[in-house]
């Protein structure tokens, strides 16, 4: 037997589908009575509770599913600090064979179109976590970023050159570099999140010029770059408020 | 039917290549942000959690099996499983209600004339409140994220049934106390 639940139902989900309040009642002419405020209750539910998303939310949230994406999946989540120990230790110890071999020395000037420039990336990362002072490895994340936005410029000059990986290694470590900076800011890194605010305005002006010279596979990347440097700037200029203590 | 099909293409490819996740994303991102808004209240924790969310379905997309489960009911009890893990938190760390529906993102938004009576957000959310919990999850993801009747069952983990009695409950208590503040004033 039909109900008024099933009745309900049906009847809002023709409104869902576009029909007018007034018409879809009159497809229950029996029970229009019982109906018809629980349908102007629900249309009005409807109209007050869908919430929009901010668009640079959005755009972030896209930028961190396509890193993660690319990502390739650790076996050992860092759960422990005897983890995340051991793993220090390692990456010293690989950092140094790699250094040892020279292809360090091969792969420094390397842009992200390189095969050696994932050897250049893994000694970076190596130098960031034997960098245990806070405001020398702050620093360091300045200058990488500094480093990733230079290979951008570099691979523009030579036209055709600039690919996906080096937009999204740029904002992978602008993302890294500020993280550092706002968690506790104080006055020791003062002095690096001014250099990163500068280094942003560049980036954005970096940004467009790619922009002007990417070829259509490579504007969205480019877009959803740019649309995360206002984000950045707001988070850089807040976290340097904080530093200096107001 | 061929929006199930395009749907189902766009599973496999992200499962095949995760890079490939993107279109998934935006298919769904309002309505499950709009979902957790309407449970949370605060626009910061409905960005947070959002976000798990999405980040939890990449992870786990390649386990993911289409004939179990419509990928947006899979979604939105993800995004269940993560409001209840906050709420969790919340409840241990003992400073916010277990439930905060419409909480502080609740403006004087005005409702659009109901019964001929200009009711608030804040009104909402007061009536919201006092619904039981399977209520307010259906009103969540029926109005909210815009669920159809069978999406929400599957979500719920409950029959179609079910839910129309929820919702039809649901309605009846949200009316009946906008008619009772309405003559409070």
């Amino acid at each position: 037997m039909t109900t008024l639940q099933d009745h309900l139902a049906e009847c809002l989900e023709i409104i869902e589908n576009g029909e007018d309040v007034g018409v879809a009642l009159d497809r229950f002419p029996g029970w229009k009575v019982e109906l018809r405020p629980l349908v102007e209750t629900a249309v009005a539910l409807r109209r007050v509770t869908p919430s929009t998303p901010p668009e640079s939310f959005k755009a972030s949230l896209r930028y961190r599913i396509l890193n993660a994406a690319q990502k390739p999946k650790t076996r050992w989540p860092l759960r422990w600090n005897w983890r995340s120990m051991l793993l220090r230790t390692v990456t010293v110890v690989v950092a140094l064979c790699i250094l040892g071999t020279g292809t360090m020395v091969a792969s420094a000037d390397s842009l992200p179109d390189s095969p050696l420039f994932s050897f250049k990336l893994a000694g970076e990362q190596a130098q960031v976590r034997i960098t245990l002072n806070r405001a020398q490895r702050q620093r360091l994340r300045v200058f990488l970023v500094e480093k990733r936005m230079n290979e951008v410029a570099a691979m523009l000059r030579s036209q055709g050159r600039l690919n996906e990986r080096a937009i999204v290694l740029l904002g992978r470590e602008t993302e890294a570099a500020l993280l550092d900076l706002e968690t506790n800011p104080d006055k020791a890194s003062i002095a690096s999140l001014e250099k990163m605010i500068v280094l942003l305005q560049r980036q954005e002006k970096l940004l467009q010029r790619a922009q002007g010279f990417a070829p259509p596979r490579l504007q969205p990347t480019v877009i959803r770059a740019m649309g995360l440097i206002t984000g950045f700037q707001a988070r850089a200029q807040l976290a340097l408020e904080r530093a200096k203590g107001k | 039917m061929q929006e199930q099909e395009s749907e189902e293409g766009l599973v496999r490819a992200a499962q095949r290549d995760p890079a490939a996740f993107g279109p998934l994303y935006e298919r769904y991102v309002d309505r499950v942000y709009s979902y957790i808004a309407f449970r949370v209240g605060d626009p910061a924790v409905a960005e947070d959690l959002t976000s798990d969310v999405f980040l939890k379905a990449l992870e786990k997309i390649g386990s993911y099996q289409w004939r179990a489960l419509p990928l947006s009911a899979w979604l939105f009890r993800i995004a269940s499983n993560c409001l209840i893990d906050r709420w969790r938190r919340l409840a241990k760390m003992k400073h916010v209600p277990l439930d905060g529906s419409l909480g502080p993102m609740a403006g004087e938004t005005d409702l659009d004339s109901l019964l001929g009576k200009r009711l608030t957000r804040q009104e909402l959310v007061k009536a919201v409140s006092r619904l039981t919990e399977w209520q307010k999850q259906v009103i969540a993801l029926r109005f909210a994220a815009g669920l159809p009747i069978a999406e929400t069952a599957k979500a719920m983990g409950k029959s179609e049934g079910a839910v129309k009695d929820l919702q039809h409950s649901a309605l009846v208590a949200l009316r009946k106390h906008f008619l009772g503040t309405g003559e409070d004033r």
